[in-house]
């Protein structure tokens, strides 16, 4: 037999229905996971992904563990599919300036092409050059180059010779130089001969000297000139001999990639610096190819940082370690010989490389706790390019030469995915942040339940299940699944969009499905689950309510007491959350109407909690002492509380107790209590409704259920019920009940068990009802009072 | 007939790089031939007269720089000049493990290279001296020594390299020396000689060929290669030792090669070493 007004057991838990599926197991369903009930968030990403303007990044916002990972991924993959594939990249060598390596961006697939290309074109011409330096033709046109060259300081060398001659003179060497000597008769001049010759004559052959020296001077000057010819004779010569060899060589790979100027340029480059340097590729004595493994033929290397030759679709990029060298590039270096050197070959691509011309994914928390990654990524952004640096260049602490890559441009969506409170900081105290990131997608924690939803939702499960390679769940599993993510959210009318804790619930069934060689996960398996994740996680719970049953801590479950109610609070404990019953009492006597809050006072209790005891005490003056003074002092308390409380969800419960213990009317202890209350007596709703009942049962349910037990909540809260289903079906038996009430006046009728009573014409209350009772005493207090106040007067006129 | 065997090289250094490689070239036939080195350097008298000139100047080669001439620095340049000649002339003796001696003259250098070479059996020279950038053929010097010394000359620029062939000019009957000296060098080893005989297909050609032969046995030489020469001339020799990657070209002294025009157009075409035997 139900009391009026308590809910029936179908209102006490939203149940899904399994026979509303058209599938008997989630293997029928297929992997097309739509995103269920983030129409916001989706329209968020769908307009950032289709409006062509910078900026327009996207911040998806929501907690942890809701899936926006998954989310985004699977819409921007679908996305990415309409979009072309991006050109590859690759860098290669500046031979302008090396140490500033230039970029090719090239179709999709070219630049692995080019790359192989150019390998072979380098194998080609080492095979080709030693064999055309070491041809007749070439070496007969090089000896008569040197044979040309080497004539003419001899020419040189004789005419002087023979000219000193005919005018008297030799040509000696000493072992540092020359001199010209005065000869007669074949011999040189002996000094004493030459102090006896007249004066004139020693002049003459003085001048003649001179004149001589002069002219093998000017001999001696021009000889590094002759030989600074020779050799620019000889590289005109290797150049012609190279370009003949290897032109056609370079014209095949032309023709080849005759669309692409930017090729085209840099295949002009190579034969350019082929020509230049074709020695290089000549074999040394040892028959080694002076070139190997060395520069030369590094050079002509591809460094193909960006391949999608094997790529269907734009790019989709999650960055997992997003650091500042990971998101920008980085330049490697390896050692040699005790240093550290670097080429155009050792530029590293990073994930804007990647994603360059698609989409970028990266956790917000992970971007900032890297050292100048979030700088990184802003001046990328900004930029519009991707300036290969490294920290240390960046920030101007060192300034050794080192490579200065050609910038990319930059073409990428960035979907940030992060916490509200990350993006509402970054929105207060990052200018750039708003520029950079004008799209926010915000995800809602719950998704609306309705039967469309359900069958969403078990698409998505379905999806989940594929990708984790779980076994199927039957439609009863699934429906389980369903109610507990109605229940993760504490509200019937609601899913979970938590992605993250459902995926841990649909392996820990397949799990136990293992357990029980069950070949689809039956529902029985999911609740297995549920009650194994709830064991595991409720050590404290269970001690507390030990403390209850052994009477450490004094909970009464029947008879009445007066100014005593059971207080529901929930303990959050990690991720498990549950209710705990208190006991709180109230006490009453003369006073000048002030309602103290003992845990205010000792600073118990938090803000919210101390404004509850407010407003109850705003009802209490507003309602009953509209007349008179309020005359008395009450205090309030929860019993056997050592730790701090907060929230207003105990304010009701105060009420009822304080009332009871003004009328000095016994409450039934076998009920519990949640709910706040305004200044009009109304009872408002509170959170974690379901924790609390269940914490009240739990305890009834271990000390005996006497079918008098149950709970009084406010009505506004209905809607979330999602009991389990030992709470439902012990109030099928109609051992425990749950109470709906939106006024204090209905919740001591419950309590009390006398009626509330309503004011008559003429302002009184009924006889005998709670109100009248309430309203009784205070006059009595009241009166009191006065009576005490004009005994006190004469006294203190005297 | 036996040429006299080979038991002193004189090595006439200047200090010059090819000067040293007749040291080492000359150390090395010196290891083959068991002879002894006989280091010579030469201070010139003629350099001396001229350095006390007055107004006298010197040009340095290598900067084109005037620097005034004394005598005493001459005289120390010279001195430093033949402790470097000497310094190398042992090392390079005690690498070969040969007996040495070396010795500094003052007077006119062909005077006093000469006045040596009546002692020795083998002159080895430079063909230039050292302070002549780009030339080319035969020295001053070297040119009056080949044409007056009466024993064997060795000509190089660069080093000797006994491991290639050894091609020996045999043309006429009297010039055994030539092979004698060969067949000296070749110390036993195969394959290494190549004769040069002038006028192809002829009689004569034929009969030196016999000649060459017989010697070459009676001196246990087996294996040789010979080959005819159409024209005797310093062109077709040259290219004839450039395919044959010779070693060294062994010459008689009587040879019309040696003529002065001839042989300084074979020389200026030749970069290995010439030695001239007598």
């Amino acid at each position: 037999m139900k009391t009026p007004g308590e809910l029936t057991p179908e209102a006490l838990r939203r149940s899904c229905d399994p026979e509303q599926f058209d599938f008997v197991t989630t293997a029928e369903l297929g992997n097309d996971a739509e995103i269920v009930g983030q129409p916001r968030a989706v329209e968020a990403v769908r307009f950032a992904v289709g409006i062509d303007h910078d900026g327009y990044n996207v911040f998806a916002l929501g907690p942890s563990g809701m899936g926006k990972h998954f989310l985004a991924e699977h819409f921007l993959t679908q996305q990415a599919e309409k979009r072309p594939i991006p050109h590859d990249l690759c860098y290669v060598h500046n031979f302008a300036a090396a140490n500033k390596p230039s970029r090719l961006m090239l179709p999709a697939g070219m630049a692995r092409q080019l790359s192989e290309d150019m390998d072979t074109l380098v194998e080609e011409i080492s095979s080709v050059l030693p064999v055309a330096f070491e041809s007749d033709e070439y070496q007969a046109r090089l000896h008569s180059i040197e044979e040309e060259f080497k004539q003419r300081p001899e020419q040189a060398f004789d005419d002087i010779q023979q000219h000193a001659k005919t005018h008297g003179f030799a040509l000696l060497h000493t072992p540092v130089g020359m001199i010209f000597a005065p000869v007669k008769d074949g011999e040189v001049v002996t000094p004493e001969a030459f102090k006896k010759l007249p004066e004139e004559e020693q002049k003459r052959l003085q001048g003649d000297i001179e004149q001589l020296q002069e002219r093998l001077q000017k001999i001696l000057r021009e000889i590094p000139r002759w030989e600074r010819e020779m050799r620019s004779k000889i590289r005109e010569l290797n150049r012609e001999t190279t370009d003949f060899s290897v032109g056609h060589l370079i014209d095949e790979l032309r023709e080849k990639y005759a669309g692409h100027a930017e090729v085209l340029d840099y295949l002009l480059e190579v034969q350019k610096d082929i020509i230049d340097n074709a020695r290089d590729f000549l074999r040394t004595k040892d028959g080694q190819a002076a070139g190997e493994g060395s520069s030369i033929k590094r050079r002509y290397q591809i460094n193909v940082l960006v391949d999608h030759g094997a790529s269907t679709a734009a790019p989709v990029v999650y960055e997992d370690n997003p650091s500042f060298a990971n998101l920008i590039g980085r330049i490697e270096h390896i050692a040699q010989m005790g240093t550290l050197v670097t080429d155009f070959m050792l530029i590293k691509p990073g994930a804007l490389h990647r994603a360059n011309g698609g989409y970028l994914l990266l956790d917000a928390r992970k971007v900032l706790l890297q050292p100048y990654a979030w700088e990184g990524l802003k001046r990328a952004l900004r930029a519009l390019q991707i300036r290969i640096e490294s920290l240390g260049q960046a920030l101007s602490l060192i300034s050794t030469v080192s490579l200065e890559p050609e910038a990319v441009p930059l073409d990428v969506k960035v979907v940030l995915l992060g916490d509200r409170l990350l993006y509402y900081l970054l929105c207060a105290y990052d200018p750039e942040f708003s520029e950079l990131f004008k799209v926010a997608a915000d995800f809602h924690d719950d998704i609306e339940r309705s039967s469309e939803h359900h069958l969403l939702y078990a698409r998505l499960l379905a999806t989940l299940i594929r990708k984790e390679k779980l076994r199927a769940f039957d439609k009863a599993a699934v429906a389980r699944v369903i109610e507990q993510s109605s229940r993760l959210v504490g509200d019937g009318e609601k899913l979970s969009a938590r992605i993250a804790d459902l995926a841990d619930l649909l392996r820990e069934a397949d799990y136990w499905a293992g357990q029980s060689a069950n070949g689809v996960v039956t529902a029985a398996d999911v609740q297995t689950a549920i009650d194994a994740q709830t064991y595991r996680a409720d050590r404290i719970r269970e001690r507390i309510q030990q403390e209850i049953l052994c009477d450490t801590i004094y909970i009464d479950t029947a008879g009445t007491k007066v100014g005593q109610v059971n207080g529901l609070s929930v303990l959050q404990l990690g991720n498990f959350s549950f209710g705990r019953p208190s006991r709180i009492t109230a006490r009453v006597r003369l006073g000048e109407g002030e309602v103290i809050d003992i845990e205010r006072e000792v600073e118990l209790g938090g803000p919210l909690h101390a404004k509850g005891v407010f407003i109850l005490s705003g009802f209490l003056g507003a309602r009953y002492a509209r007349a008179q003074p309020l005359s008395l002092a009450a205090s309030l308390v929860f019993e056997q509380s050592y730790g701090g409380i907060e929230g207003d969800s105990a304010s009701s419960a105060e009420l009822y107790a304080l009332l009871s213990a003004i009328a000095e009317l016994p409450l039934r202890q076998s009920l519990a209590v949640t709910g706040s209350v305004n200044q009009h007596g109304e009872v408002q709703p509170i959170g974690g409704v379901n924790e609390k009942i269940e914490g009240f049962f739990d305890l009834c349910k271990a000390r005996g259920l006497s079918g008098e037990q149950g709970v009084i909540i406010p009505k506004a809260n209905v809607k979330h019920l999602m009991l389990r289903q030992d709470v439902v079906e012990a109030a099928r038996a109609d051992r425990f009940h749950v109470y709906p009430v939106d006024s204090i006046d209905q919740g001591m009728e419950i309590l009390s068990g006398l009626p509330a009573g309503e004011l008559n014409e003429a302002g009184d209350y009924p006889e005998g009802s709670v109100n009248f009772l309430v309203t009784q005493r205070l006059k009595e207090l009241s009166a009191a009072r006065a009576a005490f106040a004009a005994a006190a007067q004469p006294q203190q006129q005297e | 007939m036996m040429a006299a065997k080979i038991r002193r090289i004189l090595v006439a250094l200047d200090a010059s790089s090819h000067s040293f490689s007749a040291l080492a070239a000359a150390a090395e036939l010196a290891a083959e031939l068991e002879a002894e080195l006989l280091g010579l350097f030469v201070e010139d008298i003629e350099l001396l007269k001229v350095a006390e000139l007055p107004y006298e100047r010197q040009i340095v080669s290598f900067s084109g720089v005037l620097r005034d001439l004394d005598k005493a620095g001459l005289e120390q340049e010279l001195r430093l000049q033949a402790g470097r000649a000497r310094r190398a002339l042992e090392a390079a003796a005690k690498h070969s493990k040969v007996r040495w001696s070396f010795r500094v003259t003052r007077g006119a250098v062909v005077t006093e290279v000469l006045a040596a070479a009546s002692v020795s059996d083998l002159i080895t020279l430079g063909k230039t001296g050292w302070s002549r950038p780009g030339k080319r053929g035969l020295g001053a010097t070297a040119r009056t020594v080949l044409a007056q010394a009466s024993g064997s000359v060795l000509l190089l620029e660069r080093d000797i390299d006994l491991s290639h062939p050894l091609m020996v000019l045999f043309d006429s009957s009297q010039a055994v020396a030539g092979l004698d000296l060969a067949a000296a060098i070749l110390h036993g080893k195969e394959d290494g000689l190549l004769v040069l005989i002038p006028g192809a297909a002829s009689e004569d050609a034929e009969r030196l060929q016999a000649a060459a032969s017989e010697r070459l046995k009676s001196l246990g030489v087996a294996k040789v290669r010979y080959r005819c020469l159409a024209t005797l001339q310093g062109e077709q020799i040259a290219k004839l030792a450039q395919s044959e990657d010779g070693g060294v070209l062994i010459l008689p002294g009587s040879s019309p090669l040696l003529k002065e025009a001839e042989f300084q157009n074979l020389l200026g075409r030749l970069e290995l070493p010439v030695l001239v035997v007598r």
